[in-house]
């Protein structure tokens, strides 16, 4: 069993590759044997279905015979009512390319996929079909029939053919980051290696949570996936979650300490008892509890007289506590995960109300940009095929839009575009070698199967290799839609002429109106992501957002992700404040302590509201650096009125969340000062 | 003008040829920009690079209507 499996990972491309392969034959083959008019599309839609992960295969399929259901409608409204007038007509599907691929930028779900599909299908279907408007329908409807007998001749062979689920690839990359978490965890208990290295290493770690969350969309599509596996993997996504921000508020809270041996002493012996324990990766219950109970013993009473020592060594323990707890949920998880036992029925110290995890962050204004710029694009070709008085040229706008739909998720497209232009260059080669060298000699299907082989196996090798991917889907993509396979041989070098120059012009034109309209690039969108953190913050601090503290996790976790990808032109002083993820631990801090204030005299609450009022109205305008030095004075006010009130669970609550917030937003300052402040207070 | 160029029995405009040279001639002239400097004061590289490939093909176009007619 264990050899099959190292096997099958071993030479995942290759099987991925013979397996593809088989499917697309198939589906041309079937595609012949019903004689649709153009079987070459069923062979090109397996190749643009097919995906590494049988899950992935389903629900790619399911999203693209909807995005082509939805394309094909909108082809049958636009073509044939607006067929007569040719500029309305060609507006008309610039601006649907345009809007579908906005929703789908939007979106950036897996299921982003059935808005870009229903926007180039009106391209694909469109433009071919505007000299013939008559026989729409029918051109529509068998259209149609091919992509869908290639979808699912893709999904049945996926499923059938050593396949690969979608559950053990997420259950593996979650285990991955555990034990890249625990790793982290130690490094900050026991303070080993650079601050440059643990701030990389967090990033990357968000960024991995943010796949394994792409990947564990697909898991409702998986008929093999059990409830339990799907629900138990949620919860561990959510304690995943807490992970990140305690880890950096214990590192914060672990560096206000440090000049104080006295009070520290006792807390740093738990810290590498913690670290020994997370490092044997045993998550034995007896040990945790023995930890619970040692720290218990260290936690510090806080009397009227506390001083920030006392506040800090508090606040640090609970979080250490909160550490501990998270870890032996994790372990509880995955043991459930493995045996397949229902996550809602284990001990868990940590559970959220709601099973929901992942808030996507969504930004417009680049989404918008990459959308015209297509549209744009579709419309100039378009143009230069009708004032060229190019009646073939149809097919320039057909490729504009789809090349351009699929780079559109990119920050700057421009680079991948000169690569493209060789890309395509080798497209045209490898057609004209096939059209007018290899297929003349061919005469039956087993041949031009034997024919096809070598080059769509290393296309498909080089779509199951990451680093390869993007060129790989392209270079068979095209391939098939180009040689345009049908039941007879008729190679004609003026239609080889006239497709290949459309393609050329198409790309060419879409580089370069994407390169004009896209001026502002990845850092102008890492920008963006920076400064919506800090305006999340002020929202927060203003009442005025979300105050879900899972909401706010997830979403402040998926613009660190974001960011991740763009790291080389993040500035090196908000890089950090990113990767410790501050605005997210003073965001929560900040609902903690409302939450938590009830119990306060007036007075101080309305200390702490005014705090807060003021540190959203800096947040607001705030982009990067250190903040100003007297908010530091407000917030060590309030924190002097806070231990004014009478001893309660609720006061030291909020002196606990007090003092996350300082150690989160302001590491550098000096530290407080009591006696100053009862002094500057009483004056 | 010629205005079709025979290419392997198929009739091409000749603006094909021409957009062609002129793409060769503007990377050449962009690369040498680049190499001294000049995009330094170039707001918008991108639509600089396209502004110069239409001046090309436009200029090319005019100088083969006055040499070939």
């Amino acid at each position: 069993m264990t050899q099959a499996a190292s096997f099958q990972d071993r030479h995942a491309a290759l099987i991925f590759a013979l397996r593809t392969f088989a499917a697309a034959m198939l589906a041309f083959s079937i595609a012949l044997l019903l004689e649709m008019p153009r079987p070459y599309w069923a062979m090109a839609s397996v190749y643009i279905t097919s995906n590494l992960f049988t899950g992935a295969t389903t629900s790619k399929a399911v999203y693209r015979i909807l995005g082509t259901l939805i394309g094909a409608a909108g082809t049958i409204v636009l073509v044939p009512n607006l067929v007569n007038a040719p500029e309305v007509l060609s507006l008309c599907i610039a601006l649907w390319v345009g809007i579908c691929l906005y929703l789908s930028l939007i979106d950036g779900t897996p299921r982003s996929y059935v808005f870009m599909l229903a926007g180039y299908t009106v391209a694909l279907l469109g433009f071919p079909i505007v000299s013939t408007p008559q026989s729409a329908f029918d051109i529509v409807v068998s259209r149609v029939q091919e992509i869908t007998l290639g979808i699912v001749c893709a999904s049945v062979v996926a499923m059938l053919v050593l396949p690969r689920s979608v559950a053990s690839a997420v259950t593996a990359q979650t285990d991955a980051w555990l034990a890249g978490a625990r790793r982290l965890a130690a490094d900050v208990l026991t303070g080993r290696g650079s601050d440059q290295e643990r701030d990389s290493e967090r990033i990357r770690l968000a960024a991995a949570a943010s796949e394994i969350d792409q990947l564990g969309r697909h898991l409702g599509y998986e008929a093999a996936a059990s409830a339990n596996i799907g629900r138990g993997l949620i919860r561990l996504r959510q304690h995943m979650m807490a992970l990140l921000p305690l880890l950096g508020s214990i590192e914060d809270r672990k560096l206000a300490l440090n000049s104080h041996d006295e009070v520290l002493a006792p807390v740093a012996a738990i810290c590498t008892r913690i670290a020994q324990w997370l490092e044997a990766g045993q998550h034995g219950g007896q040990e945790a509890d023995k930890l619970r109970a040692a720290m218990d013993e260290v936690r510090p009473k806080l009397e009227a007289d506390a001083g920030w020592t006392d506040i800090s060594a508090a606040g640090l323990v609970v979080r250490l506590r909160n550490l501990v707890d998270v870890m032996q949920d994790c372990q509880l998880l995955r043991e459930a995960i493995a045996d397949g036992r229902d996550p809602e029925q284990l001990p868990l110290a940590f559970r959220p109300h709601t099973l929901t995890v992942a808030v996507p962050h969504r930004d417009h204004g680049p989404a918008l940009l990459a959308a015209a710029s297509v549209a744009l694009s579709v419309l100039a070709c378009i143009w230069f095929s009708i004032a060229a008085g190019w009646p073939d040229g149809v097919a320039a706008p057909l490729f504009a839009a789809v090349v351009g739909s699929l780079l559109a998720g990119l920050d700057d497209p421009l680079p991948t575009f000169r690569n493209f232009y060789g890309l395509f260059l080798a497209v045209i080669a490898i057609h004209g070698i096939y059209l007018f060298g290899v297929l003349p000699r061919i005469a039956t299907l087993e041949m031009l199967i034997a024919a096809l082989m070598p080059t769509f196996l290393l296309f498909g090798w080089m779509t199951a290799r990451p680093a390869t991917a993007r060129i790989g889907s392209m270079l068979a993509i095209y391939l098939s839609v180009q040689l345009a396979l049908t039941e007879t041989y008729s190679a004609d070098f003026q239609s080889y002429a006239n497709s290949s120059v459309a393609l050329m012009v198409g790309v060419a034109l879409t580089g370069v109106i994407c390169g004009i309209v896209r001026l502002l690039g990845a850092g102008w969108i890492a920008g963006r992501l920076l400064r919506s953190n800090w305006s999340t913050l002020a929202a927060v601090a203003d009442r005025k957002s979300d105050q879900d503290p899972l909401a706010l996790a997830g979403l402040m976790q998926h613009r660190l992700a974001l960011l991740a990808a763009r790291i080389a032109v993040v500035p090196a002083e908000a890089r950090n404040d990113a990767a410790n993820l501050r605005q997210l631990r003073t965001a929560l801090n900040v609902i903690g302590v409302r939450r938590t204030s009830f119990g306060l005299s007036r007075c101080t609450k309305a200390a702490v509201e005014a705090f807060f009022a003021r540190l959203a109205l800096i947040c607001r305008t705030h982009t990067a650096g250190p903040l100003p030095d007297g908010l530091v004075g407000q917030l060590d006010s309030t924190i002097a009125f806070t231990l004014r009130e009478p001893p309660s669970e609720a006061r030291d609550q909020v002196l606990m969340g007090l003092a996350g917030v300082r150690s989160g937003l302001f590491p550098q300052s000096t530290a407080y000062q009591p006696q100053e402040i009862e002094h500057r207070t009483a004056a | 003008m010629k205005y079709e160029l025979d290419l392997f029995g198929v009739i091409v405009p000749s603006l094909l040829l021409w957009s062609v040279v002129a793409y060769v001639l503007a990377r050449s002239v962009s690369r040498l920009m680049g190499r001294v400097g000049l995009y330094r004061h170039v707001w918008h590289p991108a639509l600089f690079d396209f502004a110069l490939y239409v001046c090309l093909v436009t200029s090319l176009v005019y100088a083969s209507k006055e040499l070939f007619s």
